[in-house]
């Protein structure tokens, strides 16, 4: 089996982890909770990084282990399937999703005219080709290409400094806001959850959890200090910016000179997009080819790009359709995926002490 | 050729690859360059006519020349609504606008007497334009100064937008974007901060004959402006200096008679931009005062930022003990904002340090040997100094609550520093907009001799 490595592991956690993020959550989020909306974020971070902690006390528990066969061994295949066939549900609009906010950005800053069919032929390829030559190589290419994503953020953000910012006006904002805020974010969440699906391709030698802990924390330092200089830059008219990356870069008088510096941030989140794309895709497909034992990861994938196709162009259609789902409904999915079945996972992840006298006699 | 079937057949994705090519290769090829499909905004102009918006936009049009020189024309549309005016200006113009190197925006003052925001409407919702747009009234049509424009930047190779970048970051300080406005537009105060380029159209009165003998005339004056503009980056508070362009165009003497015979056949009357570094204040999105620099230097005075302020303290003995008038550069501000409460009132406290460096004295013709370097400031003059910037900033904080309008971030700093207080001092207050007229204002001021 081709696994891939704590680092690997790392860097694929570092991407989700910005996924649908860094462009219109923070826009997005603004509207109910004000700049409060980072203690949101900083609460939602906290129970994802749990969630993190409960992957990798799987991980030791069941280092070889597929995850249909953990869940089969301890609930059932019926029981098993159907949780898998959520996160195949979940990872479908997941894509669905990071495809919308991606090719609207594109089609806003980049091609400004329609482009729809020119994005789909471009980029259903790639991510479709990326998933069947396996999650090793793509790992390999995520991890040639982490310094220069790593480059693009803190140069969006260092940029951010040369401009007038001012501390953001915080506790501003109730309880309620708060909480309407998250579940909004909800369905942005939930992006360690590719690690559960990858498990049994995962090798996480002994001591090196932290270097996959340590990746989480770039990430999530990243997507705050986004959250936070774009609120201190922004502060009342943050409502009306979609591409907070973006927009770091280009609201200064002082830069007009230097013309699109823009094409920084367009570059490192064409790269960030295709690669969570991929990440989401290959989940997805795992999903089906363990939901459907018989099938390949071919057909997944020919199976994605049908749903894909149908859901996204024929029955959603719309931008605004997609991020109104996935503040409204989706946030419903992402609450059983991301928080009832980690638990449950990690009432999973303790041994019995039969299963161990078991392994040992083995 | 087995080989290369089968190696296609290993990699299928090789056969997509061509596939892709050969689609969009010959689309690459033989489609036309963008720009004859897309209009290269850099500049757009709003004017609200009677019943219609008029936009105008300074396009620049690519074409090879050995010149150096970017050429650029204006074009416009109109429209019962801005969304309207520019499919009718694309129309004009048989191409698509492109508005991602748009880089100043400019209304009418007419437009001031409503809620601009209304207006700027369409713009702030295309996310192609770029929020550092920079944000500017004139007081004819926005037309006429983006005309104007396209010569300042033939003879003084000046852009407007760097013409406005450098009010912005030496006079205005606060930021004069779009964005800034719509954040002042949007904030409690609903107070903010625009440009004004002033724009002088003198109608000559037309025909070959006349328009030979104005362009005579705007070659001399022509020389004078060009000496003016010189001299504008000195004269920040004396608000004397203005950057002057003709569209007849003149920088010296002799390139503005050549110019104006290049032009002489073109223009019918002489049109000029004026940059006195004005600036307009808005409250809720219409003109509430006009600012001139000496305004905008008193708000700056709690900047750290602003440096290009000097001022004149007139009849003041010098070391010699003759009466004399003394020039000052100030230099090195420290500047640090407190807000307190004193028996529920809210107390706005700037101390000031401010460094003083002599820059000229006026010896009413008399004989003064002294170095102007080695002058100390004495108390009397240190004095005066105070009384004057006091008195500025006085007049300054005068229009700034009869206008209710906080451009000095006072709601901000009370807001941050005691939140509850300041909230139930607003409650307190009849009209809670009203609050700069129940705030004291406390400036501790400090000057010392900088060299």
């Amino acid at each position: 089996m081709k696994t891939i490595s704590a680092r690997q592991t790392g860097i694929i956690v570092f991407l989700t982890i910005l996924a649908n993020k860094i462009l219109v959550l923070p826009s997005i989020l603004y509207k109910n909770s004000k700049a409060d909306s980072i203690f949101v974020m900083l609460a939602l971070f906290f129970i994802e990084f749990l969630i993190l902690l409960v992957f990798l006390k799987l991980k030791k528990n069941y280092p070889n282990q597929t995850f249909l066969s953990i869940l089969q061994k301890k609930l059932g295949k019926i029981i098993a399937k159907t949780i898998i066939f959520v996160f195949l549900v979940f990872f479908l609009f997941k894509t669905m999703l990071t495809y919308s906010v991606l090719f609207v950005y594109l089609k806003d800053l980049v091609y400004q005219d329609e482009f729809g069919f020119l994005a789909l032929i471009c980029l259903i390829p790639v991510i479709n080709h990326a998933t069947i030559i396996g999650l090793r190589s793509m790992s390999r290419t995520f991890e040639m290409f982490y310094y220069l994503v790593v480059v693009g953020i803190v140069f969006c953000l260092a940029i951010a400094f040369f401009t007038d910012i001012s501390t953001p006006i915080l506790f501003v904002s109730p309880v309620s806001s708060l909480f309407a805020s998250a579940w909004q974010g909800l369905f942005a969440f939930g992006d360690y959850l590719v690690l559960f699906i990858f498990i049994d391709r995962i090798t996480i030698k002994k001591g090196e959890a932290k270097k996959v802990m340590l990746f989480a924390l770039v990430g999530v330092i990243f997507v705050l200090a986004i959250f936070t200089i774009f609120y201190s830059k922004y502060q009342l008219t943050s409502f009306m910016h979609n591409n907070a990356l973006a927009d770091l870069l280009v609201f200064s008088v002082q830069f007009n000179a230097i013309g699109r510096l823009d094409i920084i941030a367009m570059l490192t989140i064409m790269t960030l997009g295709l690669f969570q794309l991929e990440i989401f895709l290959t989940a997805f497909c795992d999903c089906f080819v363990m939901v459907f034992s018989k099938l390949s990861i071919k057909y997944a994938t020919a199976v994605f790009d049908i749903l894909f196709l149908v859901i996204y162009l024929v029955l959603i259609a719309k931008y605004e359709v997609m991020i109104s789902l996935a503040t409204s409904i989706l946030p419903y999915l992402a609450i059983v995926a991301s928080y009832l079945l980690p638990i449950l996972f990690y009432a999973l992840s303790f041994k019995h002490k039969r299963e161990v006298k078991d392994e040992e006699n083995h | 050729m087995k080989k290369i079937i089968n190696g296609i057949k290993r990699y299928p994705f090789i056969i997509v690859l061509v596939i892709i090519l050969l689609f969009f290769t010959p689309f690459a090829l033989f489609s036309p360059g963008e720009s004859r499909r897309r209009a290269i905004v850099i500049a757009i102009g709003l004017d609200k006519l009677e019943e219609e918006y008029e936009i105008s936009f300074l396009t620049f049009i690519p074409k090879p020349n050995q010149e150096f020189e970017q050429s650029n024309s204006v074009v416009s549309g109109k429209g019962s609504s801005v969304s309207e005016a520019i499919l009718d200006a694309q129309l004009t113009l048989g191409k698509d606008i492109g508005l991602s190197h748009a880089k100043t925006t400019v209304v009418n003052e007419k437009m001031l007497e409503e809620d601009v925001s209304s207006s700027l409407d369409y713009l702030s919702r295309v996310i192609s334009l770029p929020e550092n747009t920079v944000f500017v009234c004139t007081n004819t049509s926005a037309k006429q100064l983006l005309m104007a424009t396209d010569s300042l930047e033939k003879n003084l190779g000046l852009k407007l937008d760097q013409l406005i970048s450098y009010n912005a970051n030496d006079v205005y300080i606060t930021d004069t974007s779009l964005e800034a406005f719509y954040k002042g537009y949007y904030s409690p105060h609903k107070s903010s901060i625009i440009g004004f380029i002033e724009h002088v159209k003198e109608e000559s009165s037309g025909g070959g004959q006349s328009q030979g003998s104005s362009g005579s005339q705007e070659a001399q004056s022509g020389g004078q402006s060009g000496g003016e503009q010189a001299g504008s980056s000195n004269a920040g508070s004396s608000g004397g200096g203005s950057a002057v362009a003709s569209s007849s165009g003149q920088e010296t003497s002799e390139a503005g008679g050549e110019q104006s015979e290049k032009q002489r056949g073109s223009l019918q009357g002489q049109s000029e931009i004026l940059n006195k570094a004005d600036a307009i204040l808005l409250r809720e999105g219409k003109k509430v005062a006009k600012l001139d620099v000496d305004n905008l230097n008193s708000i700056n005075l709690l900047s750290e930022k602003h440096s290009l302020d000097s001022i004149t303290v007139e009849n003041v003995k010098c070391e010699c003990g003759k009466t004399v008038d003394m020039t000052f550069l100030l230099k090195n501000k420290q500047v640090a904002i407190q807000t307190d409460f004193q028996n529920g009132v809210p107390l706005f406290i700037a101390n000031v340090s401010i460094g003083v460096q002599l820059t000229e004295i006026d010896t009413k013709g008399q004989e003064i040997k002294q170095n102007a370097q080695s002058t100390k400031i004495s108390d009397e003059i240190a004095s005066k100094l105070e009384m004057k910037i006091r008195s500025e900033f006085a007049q300054m904080l005068k229009i700034l609550r009869d206008c209710k309008a906080d451009v000095m971030n006072v709601y901000a700093n009370f807001f941050k520093n005691d939140r509850k207080k300041f909230e139930n001092f607003l409650s307190s207050l009849d009209d809670r907009e009203d609050y700069l007229n129940h705030i004291t204002f406390m400036l501790n001021m400090k000057i010392r001799q900088d060299g």
